[in-house]
């Protein structure tokens, strides 16, 4: 059975952020990329959108009506 | 500062080199002092090592006692033994090389594919895949029968703990291992994941033994002028005095049977040096059988340096002792014994605004003295008798004088344990008689204190900074509201409820003496406004507690509770308005007039309305339980009616006109339904109670507005017990189809399964008796589990997760500006802001 053709409602929407995206975030917060949450490339929803290492995805959660995004970044699985 | 990254560490043990390089003095002597007391040379506590003795001096850097920070010096072994801690590895080399060529037996091929592999796994520094490669070519290694490079037939080796090696059978001993490993190639290792440069397997067998610098292992002349040396000396010695006798009889060319034996000793004694719980070595004890404190054992564990010395420290500026309770003090103080206060300091920073306060502190012979003086130098005097003058003397700007802790100074207060940010707050000092430490009662809630024989600890902060941080963060009165749930965290509890309720309840007068009385008590020497009847009204008397302008509807337990212009219209105080159930009031005050006010509000709200409860007395008595003719009745009307509905279920079940319910099976719907059905026993009984019993019921009084107990307290006591629960169903278990030998078996009863139908006030039948037994043991197991569990869990994560914060953005970071939640919570809301409608 293939996960990834299914359609999960409950896994929220990752988008990857393109490279300017990707610095403004950086400048919002003050911070280098290795400051921010990981992912592992091997994720699902990675394999999914297609992520690399060293991109930024976006998470876009709904936590009971609460909307807000997180901010993970994709790492090699094995690397830490 | 921005802290360096650590890359990595490396860790790699001495080899003999290094070990005679950091060497000072090669020891000679099995003994410590000499009958002078003086050390002897190339002793194991030599001056080249250190000196522990003051007037010595260090001969090997010149220091003296304190700036000598020892030197390392070593043994020469006369046969080498194995380090223990290492022969798991040992035995793992010697599985995995050849016992003739002693090289590692991977095949040209194979070795080549693990080169790859390695390569593969040093690119992606995949230290997981890089242990599992090792451990499945060390398994191979062990499996084969043949060297591939000399072709050797291969024989069984055998390890035995702690330290026993066997080849074929035989024993092979420390040298002929040494002499093996020394043969090993360095390219060979690699390949069994062992980097040569770093560690050569041979330096696993110690032919030379390190001695730790004498300040390691410092002896202590005790008051009778007896010398006791450290627990490492003493194996030292030993190891040393084994060391010589093996070196004579070698000499002296003695049989091999007594060398062998020798030997093993010293292999005893140095295992026991390293690690004195070595498993399958017997344990080195002192003369008076207490096991020796080896080097593992000052490592190891909650007493080792690790756990005792780096991550749990001892403080000065702190004092301990029981607790007790006293409702005269606000909630932001904190009642120090006259004991303790006379004994810890504060600094007083000397300028030239309060020199002469700072002067008369030095000059008081009594109370609020100056204990020390600390010059601008650095050189702390003590204040005594005789140099008082001298000292006021020459006291400057600058210099600091520890005066001793006096009312309001500012103080943290801490229980044990410690789980949330309450469990330490500052409070201000009240020096009092006695010997406990005093906290306002309902000061006790976050502490989560009692006073059966609690201590607690209290520090005094020694800098401004402290100080003011302690001030501006740590006082009760600023943390009224709960960080977790935005609701007071001091409220009234027990006999405060019960006497604002005898305050508020509308029907108490007072005469115009009590009623100044009263309030005199909280200093206030007003009279409230009369009533028709020339009398005062509780309700206006605690109404002189509000300000004026205080406006406020809510609700209570009961009803509408109305506060217009500072006075009490409708409703009394209960537990829901100012005590654990809510404290709605207390929140509004306290948000609309500030801390300074709530600090007040408590302390008097506390002090009348304690007031009040003495002045009414009040007592629950067996006459509050007394079970009537009329209970009974009812009593017997309830049991009827739920056994009935009971039993109308039990008929479904048997002819089959009960449906399943989703998920269960025919006969779990019936013992769920049965359960559900049996327990509203309680609830009606309930309902019963609070419709017949009324106000003149002390014990349902005190219940009902939340002072204490609640009204399962009074339906178990004069009506039923109920329903009894056992991992959440029916009792069932104990016989073979029956609760007890008393019943049929698969009896279905109601009766037959926990449902207990007498009360405490008449006694328990033997049935009910044993039912409610096991529904207690089972509740009494599961709270204590669920404690411990919880209380663990709930540690961890404090642990994971102390350093974070909340930034000035509202984000979450870590100790490192790492990023862990872009937005607190998902919409940066702090709860305990939020304003909790606790009526909805």
């Amino acid at each position: 059975m293939n996960y990834l053709s299914s359609n999960p409602i409950l896994v929220e929407k990752h988008v990857i952020l393109s490279d300017s995206e990707a610095d403004v975030l950086l400048k919002k917060f003050k911070i280098t990329p290795d400051k921010l949450p990981k992912i592992y490339d091997n994720d699902p929803q990675i394999l999914k959108i297609k992520g690399k290492p060293g991109q930024i995805v976006a998470i876009e959660r709904d936590d009971d009506g609460k909307k807000y995004t997180y901010y993970r970044l994709i790492i090699k699985k094995g690397s830490i | 500062m921005q802290a360096e990254i650590i890359d990595n560490i490396k860790f790699t043990t001495l080899s003999p080199d290094t070990i005679k390089k950091m060497s000072v003095a090669k020891l000679i002597v099995a003994d410590t002092y000499n009958e002078d007391g003086y050390p002897i040379d190339g002793g194991l506590m030599d001056q080249r090592l250190g000196v522990i003795d003051p007037g010595l001096k260090c001969k090997t850097c010149g220091g003296r006692a304190k700036s000598c920070m020892g030197h390392f010096g070593h043994i020469e072994l006369v046969r080498p033994v194995i380090h223990p801690e290492f022969a798991r590895f040992i035995y793992m080399l010697l599985q995995s090389t050849c016992e003739k060529c002693n090289r590692v037996m991977l095949s040209k091929e194979l070795a080549d594919d693990v080169k790859l592999a390695l390569k593969e796994i040093n690119l992606n520094a995949d230290e997981q895949k890089e242990e599992l490669l090792f451990n499945d070519i060390v398994k191979k290694l062990k499996t084969l029968k043949k060297c591939p490079y000399c072709g050797t037939e291969q024989h069984k080796r055998k390890f035995e703990r702690p330290t026993f090696f066997y080849l074929n059978g035989e024993t092979i001993k420390p040298d002929t291992i040494r002499d093996w490993l020394e043969n090993i190639p360095d390219e060979d290792l690699i390949s069994i994941g062992i980097d040569p440069k770093a560690t050569r397997p041979e330096w696993l067998i110690l032919s030379v033994l390190l001695v730790p610098p004498v300040n390691v292992r410092p002896s202590i002349t005790l008051e009778s002028g007896e010398r006791s040396e450290d627990d490492l000396t003493h194996k030292l010695v030993e190891i040393m005095r084994i060391n010589e006798r093996l070196s004579q009889d070698i000499d002296a060319g003695a049989p091999q049977i007594i060398i062998d034996d020798l030997w093993e000793l010293l292999q005893y004694h140095v295992t026991t040096y390293f690690n004195n719980e070595t498993p399958g070595v017997p344990v080195a004890r002192h003369r008076s059988t207490k096991p020796l404190k080896t080097l593992a054992q000052r490592l190891k564990g909650k007493e080792g340096r690790l756990r005792y010395n780096l991550s749990g420290k001892r403080v000065n500026f702190s004092a301990r002792s029981v607790i007790s309770s006293d409702a005269s003090l606000t909630i932001n103080q904190v009642g120090v014994p006259m004991k303790i206060a006379s004994v810890m300091t504060i600094p007083l920073y000397v300028t030239k605004w309060n020199i002469e306060a700072a002067k008369k502190f030095i000059m008081n012979p009594d109370y609020p003295k100056a204990l020390n003086v600390i010059s601008k130098s650095g050189i702390r005097k003590r204040v005594t008798e005789t140099n008082r003058e001298d000292l006021v003397a020459s006291l400057e700007p600058g210099d600091i004088v520890e005066r001793q802790l006096m009312d309001n100074d500012i103080v943290l207060f801490n229980r044990q344990p410690t789980l949330h940010r309450l469990s330490i707050m500052a409070h201000r000092v009240k020096v009092m008689p006695g010997k406990t430490f005093r906290i306002q009662v309902s000061a006790a809630y976050p502490y989560n204190a009692d006073y059966d024989g609690d201590e607690m600890n209290l520090h005094v902060p020694q800098t401004l900074e402290a100080q003011a941080e302690a001030i501006y963060m740590m006082q009760p009165k600023n943390l009224m509201l709960s960080a977790r749930h935005g609701q007071p965290v001091f409220y009234a509890e027990e006999d405060e409820i019960a006497g604002l309720y005898f305050i508020t309840k509308g029907d108490t007068y007072y005469t115009k003496d009590e009623a100044a009385l009263m309030l005199s008590y909280i200093g206030i020497f007003d009279l409230p406004e009369e009533s028709e009847n020339g009398l005062y009204n509780g309700k206006s008397i605690i109404s002189m507690l509000f300000p004026k302008d205080f406006n406020f509807t809510g609700n209570n337990l009961k009803g509408p509770v109305v506060i217009k212009n500072g006075k009490l219209i409708e409703g009394i105080l209960d537990s829901k308005m100012i005590g654990e159930k809510g404290s709605t009031l207390i929140s509004k005050l306290f948000i609309d007039y500030g801390p300074d006010f709530i600090e007040r509000f408590i302390l008097n709200l506390t002090k009348l309305s304690l007031r009040a409860v003495y002045k009414r007395g009040l007592t629950v008595s067996v006459k509050d339980y007394l079970v009537t003719n009329e209970m009974i009745n009812e009593r017997e009307r309830i049991i009827k009616e739920v056994e009935d509905k009971a039993n109308k279920i039990i008929e479904g079940y048997n002819d089959r006109t009960l449906d399943a319910l989703p998920g269960y099976t025919r006969k779990q719907t019936m013992t769920t339904l049965l359960f559900a059905q049996l327990s509203e026993a309680r609830d009606i009984a309930g309902k019963y109670l609070n419709k017949t019993m009324n106000t003149t019921n002390n014990a349902f009084l005190l219940a009902s507005i939340g002072a204490r107990g609640s009204i399962m307290n009074v339906i178990q006591m004069s009506m039923l017990l109920g329903q009894q629960s056992v991992r959440g169903k029916r009792p069932s278990r104990g016989y073979s189809g029956r609760v007890l030998p008393y019943f049929r078996k698969n009896d279905k009863d109601p009766r037959a399964k926990g449902f207990v139908t007498s009360c405490f006030f008449e006694g328990l039948t033997p049935t009910d008796f044993f039912e409610h037994a096991m529904g207690a043991r089972d509740s009494a197991a599961t709270k204590s589990l669920v404690t411990a569990v919880s209380g663990y869990m709930y540690r961890r994560l404090v642990n994971a997760m102390m350093d974070f914060y909340i930034s000035d953005d509202k984000s979450v970071r870590g100790s490192g500006m790492e990023l862990i939640q872009p937005i607190y919570g998902g919409d940066g809301v702090d709860p305990m802001y939020v304003n909790v409608e606790s009526d909805k």
